[in-house]
């Protein structure tokens, strides 16, 4: 008797969570709003504990005032470069660079600094953060995620205080890329711990050692020209119907701490 | 093992605060720990050692409560229900085990880490199901996880054990609440 009520109760939960999970798939709705509510509630607390576990870390690790400078120099160099776009990712030629900054709307965007505040479990498939940056600061879903080295991620859900970015490397990421030196345009997805990019054009140049950059896309919200990654390994030949190549994220998501969040500025104002 | 007894809506208050902190410190302290596959989690050895000592109707519920709040607090970009659907299931598969069988001290904390680690494949499969492409190193992530949790286990056992068992007003007590003595915890079977 007391187990034929237990099995009804857990069957009515388990009976919720999958039509949650259902209702989730098919895209915004509902729970994003609950996702909001989520973020507001938990997002002032993740903040104040993410204070202190820095502040534990620095007492642990040496000098505070070292800490403090070099990530005062980070920062510094992650605004430069997003300023820069993709003129300062790496070892591009000047032809190259000009050609990208032709093509990216590098400038034209307000940056957003933030920190890391909470992050998935190694063990969770799932390859997100957040960050201390909310609709507050007028974030929101869709933006891009930049750390010192390139792209880290893509704004996902957004709360007041805090936004949820999705890292590049999480399986469910997907952005329209660009082979830096030849141009060759493909498809970057995340794989969990890496990335992988598929080209478009099978005959494209590709080699180990490529920068993959993004291609930006129509809205603004990604600039062009950001780093993705190297290429690791290319697998398939150009006899093969796609090749595809495995890319080491520029960004370590495992020690991703300082970020901006790019906000595209409305055109024709100040510009030009 | 005591009848289940329904808890007061003060019992069912305090469980849902003591797993919205737990959460919270799992995502912004714990999961900062730079271990290689896998970090302890909090929040998965708290629901099934109450699961245990509680049996599967309240290892289910906590369950789906706690996983409910995993899903809503960032960073959390998964599907929405999937952390709820995989805590309540082992909750209460856990909690019916146990039930049965009345594992002694030590094979309650093997099968709490055995069933940790298979919450790890439970959710990757969850999230590969809801449109993601399979994860990489699931397995490794699993055992480690698994040892995570066996470590854990000893203190969560003895902390759920004895206030389930002999306080009835607060019918259970969380590891973060103070106050009471995990030494004093075993025994009394």
């Amino acid at each position: 008797m007391a187990w034929r009520s237990t099995r009804v109760l857990v069957g009515a939960v388990v009976a919720a969570a999958v039509l949650l999970i259902l209702v989730d798939m098919r895209g915004t709705g509902p729970t994003d709003a609950l996702r909001g509510i989520g973020g507001a509630v938990a997002g002032p607390p993740e903040r104040a504990l993410s204070w202190v576990r820095t502040q534990a870390g620095q007492r642990l690790g040496g000098s505070a005032a070292d800490q403090e400078r070099i990530a005062v120099l980070e920062e510094q160099l992650a605004q430069a470069r997003a300023a820069a776009g993709a003129a300062a990712a790496g070892e591009l030629t000047a032809d190259q660079t000009k050609e990208l900054a032709a093509s990216a709307p590098a400038q034209g965007y307000a940056a957003v600094a933030a920190r890391v505040v909470s992050v998935t479990a190694a063990q969770d498939p799932v390859r997100s953060v957040a960050v201390s940056a909310g609709s507050g600061q007028g974030i929101r879903p869709g933006l891009a995620v930049v750390a010192a080295d390139g792209l880290a991620g893509i704004v996902d859900s957004v709360s007041p205080q805090v936004s949820t970015v999705r890292l590049v490397v999480d399986p469910a990421t997907q952005v329209a890329a660009r082979v830096a030196s030849s141009g060759e345009i493909g498809v970057f997805r995340g794989t969990g711990s890496a990335g992988r990019f598929e080209l478009l054009d099978p005959l494209g140049a590709m080699a180990a050692g490529d920068l993959i950059i993004t291609l930006g896309t129509p809205s603004r919200d990604l600039p062009a020209g950001l780093p993705l990654g190297r290429v690791a390994a290319v697998s398939g030949s150009a006899a093969d119907l796609t090749r595809a190549a495995e890319v080491a994220p520029a960004v370590d998501e495992s020690t991703l701490d300082r970020v901006l969040v790019l906000m595209p500025e409305p055109r024709g104002e100040g510009a030009s | 093992m005591t009848p289940e007894r329904p808890p007061s809506r003060g019992a069912v208050a305090i469980i849902v605060l003591g797993f919205v902190v737990l959460a919270l410190v799992q995502v912004s302290m714990l999961d900062f720990i730079p271990t290689p596959w896998a970090v302890p989690d909090l929040v998965v050895v708290a629901v099934l050692a109450l699961a245990i000592a509680r049996g599967p109707l309240a290892g289910g519920l906590v369950g789906a409560w706690a996983g409910l709040i995993l899903d809503l607090i960032p960073p959390a970009a998964g599907p929405l229900g999937g952390w709820m659907l995989v805590l309540a299931v082992a909750g209460a598969v856990l909690g019916r085990v146990a039930e049965s069988y009345r594992p002694g001290p030590i094979a309650a904390m093997l099968l709490l880490s055995a069933t940790a680690g298979v919450t790890v494949l439970l959710r990757g499969a969850v999230v590969w199901f809801a449109g993601s492409p399979a994860p990489g190193p699931i397995l490794g992530s699993a055992v480690v996880g698994a040892l995570w949790a066996l470590v854990l286990a000893p203190l969560a056992l003895l902390l759920v054990s004895r206030p389930a068992r002999t306080v009835e007003n607060v019918a259970v007590r969380l590891p973060t609440g103070d106050g009471s003595d995990p030494r004093s915890g075993v025994g009394a079977q």
